[in-house]
């Protein structure tokens, strides 16, 4: 693609009013899905959605206009709304433009034209074989719904720093729910795959393990119930689990709250915060992974970043303003849903290391309380540390085994006291690969979550009393 | 761009739709004007302005459908669009309940339409400087005025939204609204490391309408009320829900009600038509032609004509949402594509039901837990069952004691609803839905 108009003209219109900064990031999107319901392929869509971002900094403010449109007198005049921000005069002088090029083939290579968009038959194919897998494991199965998502988004961003880059992210999402009977008890649940990878990841593999695990979570809820509610330990399960660290600590950690003081974590940079079996990092480097970035929204190389690296807190996840602000360099955290947004710094693959533990040592430890390994949603209040996240299905833990299934639970925390209170890890890390997005400020982002098996001594579980 | 050439650009779309295959089409084109400008203490912190445009295409092509949209709205490359989204909705399955509503249906403007006075012509000319000042005096309310506030932020907001949506049977109907909003956030020391955080929020389709003071200092005035929140012991209390969250409530309804999770088995209302699920003193209207809110509306995202429903009449339930495609597959009445403007009919409710606020509601109930904000948690559709992490304050004869934080309210929706006690009449007319503050009894909550 590249950028079709000159840009240093729009540059220059951005600078005019004394901005320190500028940016601009123009972006192509094709986004694809079909869905399969009543074992009936009967509904698709396509949808294309492209334009041009053009932000300007002057200290910590932004100025930021999107226009839709190709014209070049469209985007000046967004440079020139941008621009606002600032209120003084100057002029730019363009600085020559170094095109920055990922590392090795990047994060998430295409092999060939055919791995860029799946033809739609053949992702009908796998969504009548992800229906027969999911009927024909369990004669509960009542209805299934299914979709199959992928995008191509291709953008170009260049800078007043002569930072220019081109990257093509694609996305793949496979998505299943299904309903089961049994008597007059009806029970759903779903399972998802997402990866930033183009049509060659979707296999016939990949479609029974996502039939399967749909199957056997929405058949394991007829067994569950509503456990008695209080504090207890949880043991967190490996995978998405991660939702824990996401939201307990890793949102505290974005430095833009952090800048404004408004995060219980602004005062706790280089200072012990868990034990020291501990490091958790929020990684930018994993192929194909749905929060992998060649470059953030902002031009900085994806890295792996730890946040807490034995115990002690050792980064926040940066942007550029945040990044200035703290006289560090950015960690490419600069992140956006799209050119209709500025970048702010998001999360992107967030994990807790391996620890020593073994599973069945953790749930030992624990007389009474919750295994949890099966979740829907999450949230955080910044400045109270207060999380919390919805367990769709775990058991109960009773002298140190697994008993009944629980189900519908929320568990709601306090996001240091948590962190503090992790007396064992696991050597069982798994990323956990369902179609994971982070919301913040009306912006969502692809990320991923994932942690070994941990014992959190003391969480308020939701229950019935 | 002008109205008249957004029409020419639908009726061109539709056209082509037909010309290439397809039997029918509809085509809803929105164009939106947005302006935010936020400041943070008594800086400027962000100013974003936009337009935008872009165009949704339903296809229905040999009983197949297909949905599409592009935000690129050149003729040339509309047209190549538009040939390949036929194309590829003709290889899909073949559904014969996918088809356009009975034009008997259809909204018809016969120059006797109520006006919803959703627009407010005055918007183009309300100088920048005003709406930023709105941001920054709403910040100044509050910034430097209290040792114990850590950060301030404020945020005016504005859109001017247009949708014009034609389909090939002939329907034809447009919608405009325009919305100011002023919101603050801010966040004071509390115990320990902990900077408790609140909001305020006030809203208006029509700038000189919308309140521009007292929004800090409710937002600040939240926050400190925070300061110290604990948990409390697990156990069953008094549930007021204060009316600015208490749709939280209401929306696992909503879902349930919803044709999509009838059909396909997955609502804990399914097959509870014409049944008493909930008390008699629970009635559940939707009123779509309220004047100056943003839910109302004189046709749905199908074009059809909405109507004042009784969604839950005296605890039984009355009405699903059911679009015409959920209508064939159900073998049931069309009634709309979703709730309108949702309110609760206070007509002939007992005085010992009916409040006017939640104060009142804690002085009925004695002792329980005010509910001023949820965190997180979920409801399964299926089965009703909830969780909802809370916040809020505990109270006893009628008197906030202590704020309360980290506790969950859990239980099953049908349950709830039956222990239905209070509904206040303190709703904001500015939101969507016109929901009150609530209270139910013996509600369940998880502490310590």
């Amino acid at each position: 693609m590249g950028i079709q108009f000159d840009y240093d003209k729009v540059l220059a219109a951005a600078m005019s009013t004394g901005g320190d900064y500028a940016d601009i990031f123009v972006e192509h999107s094709t986004f694809s899905d079909i869905t399969l319901r009543d074992s009936s392929v009967n509904s698709a869509g396509n949808h294309i959605d492209c334009g041009t971002g053009i932000r300007v900094l002057k200290g910590d403010r932004t100025g930021y206009a999107y226009t839709e449109s190709m014209e070049f007198s469209d985007i000046m005049r967004a440079a020139r709304v941008a621009a606002g921000i600032a209120d003084s005069s100057a002029s730019y002088n363009p600085v020559p433009v170094c095109v920055s090029e990922p590392k090795g083939w990047g994060y998430y290579p295409l092999s060939d034209a055919g791995d860029r968009m799946l033809s739609i038959e053949r992702k009908m194919q796998y969504l009548y074989m992800l229906d027969d897998f999911v009927f024909s494991s369990d004669e509960k199965v009542d209805k299934v719904l299914a979709r199959i998502s992928d995008s191509i988004t291709e953008v170009d961003f260049v800078n007043t720093q002569g930072c220019c880059f081109h990257d093509v992210r694609p996305m793949l999402s496979v998505v299943s729910s299904c309903v089961m009977r049994k008597g007059s008890r009806v029970e759903s649940n779903s399972s998802s795959r997402s990866f930033r990878a183009g049509g060659g990841m979707l296999t016939e593999g990949l479609i029974r393990e996502v039939a399967d695990e749909c199957v056997s979570r929405t058949s394991l809820l007829f067994d569950a119930v509503q456990p008695k509610g209080g504090e207890m330990p949880v043991v967190m399960g490996a995978g998405g689990s991660g939702i824990l660290l996401h939201e307990a600590i890793g949102h505290a950690f974005e430095a833009d709250f952090n800048r404004k003081g408004a995060s219980i974590f602004s005062d706790k940079m280089g200072k012990r915060i868990c034990r020291d079996f501990i490091s958790v990092a929020d990684d930018a480097t994993i192929m194909f992974n749905r929060g992998a970035v060649n470059f953030d929204d902002e031009g900085v190389p994806g890295e792996k970043t730890y946040m807490v690296k034995n115990g002690i807190l050792t980064s926040y996840l940066h942007d550029r303003i945040s990044a200035k602000f703290y006289g560090v360099r950015p960690t490419g955290n600069g992140r956006r849903e799209s050119f209709r947004f500025m970048p702010l710094p998001r999360m992107r693959a967030t994990y807790m290391e391996n620890g020593k533990c073994s599973e069945e040592e953790l749930i030992r430890d624990v007389k009474y309380g919750v295994y949890a390994d099966n979740f829907s949603n999450g949230q955080v209040q910044i400045g109270a540390g207060d999380f919390t996240f919805y367990v769709k299905s775990g058991y109960l833990i009773e002298n140190g085994k697994l008993t009944s299934p629980v189900k519908d639970i929320n568990i709601i925390g306090n996001g240091p006291a948590a962190l503090a209170s992790i007396v064992g890890v696991a050597d069982n890390l798994k990323l956990d690969n369902g179609t994971w997005t982070c919301g913040k400020e009306q912006q969502s982002c692809p990320v991923c979550c994932g942690m070994p098996s941990a014992l959190v001594e003391k969480l308020t579980v939701g229950g019935v009393n | 761009m002008m109205v008249d050439n957004i029409k020419h650009i639908v009726d061109n779309a539709i056209a082509c739709a037909l010309a290439n295959g397809a039997d029918h089409a509809r085509v809803t084109y929105s164009k939106s004007t947005q302006m935010s400008f936020s400041v943070i203490g008594k800086d400027p912190d962000r100013l974003n302005m936009s337009d935008e445009s872009s165009m949704y295409i339903q296809l229905f092509a040999d009983s197949r459908y297909g949905a599409f949209s592009t935000n690129q709205l050149e003729g040339r490359e509309v047209e190549d669009f538009i040939k390949d989204s036929v194309k590829m909705t003709r290889l899909l399955a073949e559904d014969k309940d996918r088809c356009l509503p009975d034009t008997n249906l259809y909204f018809k403007d016969d120059g006797n339409c109520p006006d919803l006075c959703q627009y407010d012509s005055s918007f183009d000319n309300i100088p920048v400087s005003e709406k930023k000042k709105a941001a920054l005096d709403t910040a100044l309310e509050i910034a430097g005025k209290d040792s114990r506030l850590v950060y301030v932020s404020a945020e005016y907001d504005d859109s001017d939204y247009y949708a014009y949506m034609a389909d090939s049977n002939g329907f034809r109907g447009e919608s405009r609204q325009t919305l100011y909003s002023i919101s603050c956030e801010c966040s004071v020391k509390g115990d320990g490391d902990a900077r408790p955080e609140s909001w305020s929020y006030e809203s208006d389709m029509f700038f000189d309408k919308l309140r521009k003071d007292g929004i800090g200092v409710d937002a600040l005035k939240r926050a400190l009320g925070k300061i110290g929140a604990r948990k409390i012991n697990s156990g069953k209390y008094t549930a007021v829900i204060e009316s600015r969250v208490a749709s939280r409530m209401v929306s696992p309804l909503v879902s349930a009600l919803n044709g999509a999770a009838l059909q396909q088995h997955n609502s804990f209302l399914d097959g509870k038509l014409g049944v008493k699920v909930f008390p008699e003193h629970m009635s559940l209207v939707d009123r779509p032609f309220e004047k100056s809110t943003p839910g109302a509306r004189l046709f749905d995202g199908e074009g059809v004509a909405t109507r004042n429903m009784d969604i839950i009449k005296n605890g039984v339930v009355n009405e699903y949402y059911i679009t015409p495609y959920f209508s064939r597959k159900l073998k049931m009445p069309v009634t709309a594509d979703g709730p309108s403007v949702l309110e609760f009919d206070m007509a002939g409710l007992d005085a010992a039901i009916g409040k006017d606020s939640y104060e009142e509601m804690m002085r009925a109930a004695g002792s329980g837990i005010f509910v001023t904000g949820f965190n997180g948690g979920n409801c399964n559709q299926s089965t009703g069952d909830f969780s909802f992490g809370v916040e809020g304050f505990y109270f006893e004869d009628g008197n906030i004691l202590c704020p309360i934080k980290e506790m969950n309210l859990s239980g099953n929706m049908i349950s709830l609803w039956n222990s239905l006690l209070f509904i206040g009449s303190d709703f904001r007319k500015q939101n969507s839905w016109h929901i009150p503050s609530l209270a139910f009894s013996g509600a369940s909550f998880s502490g310590v």
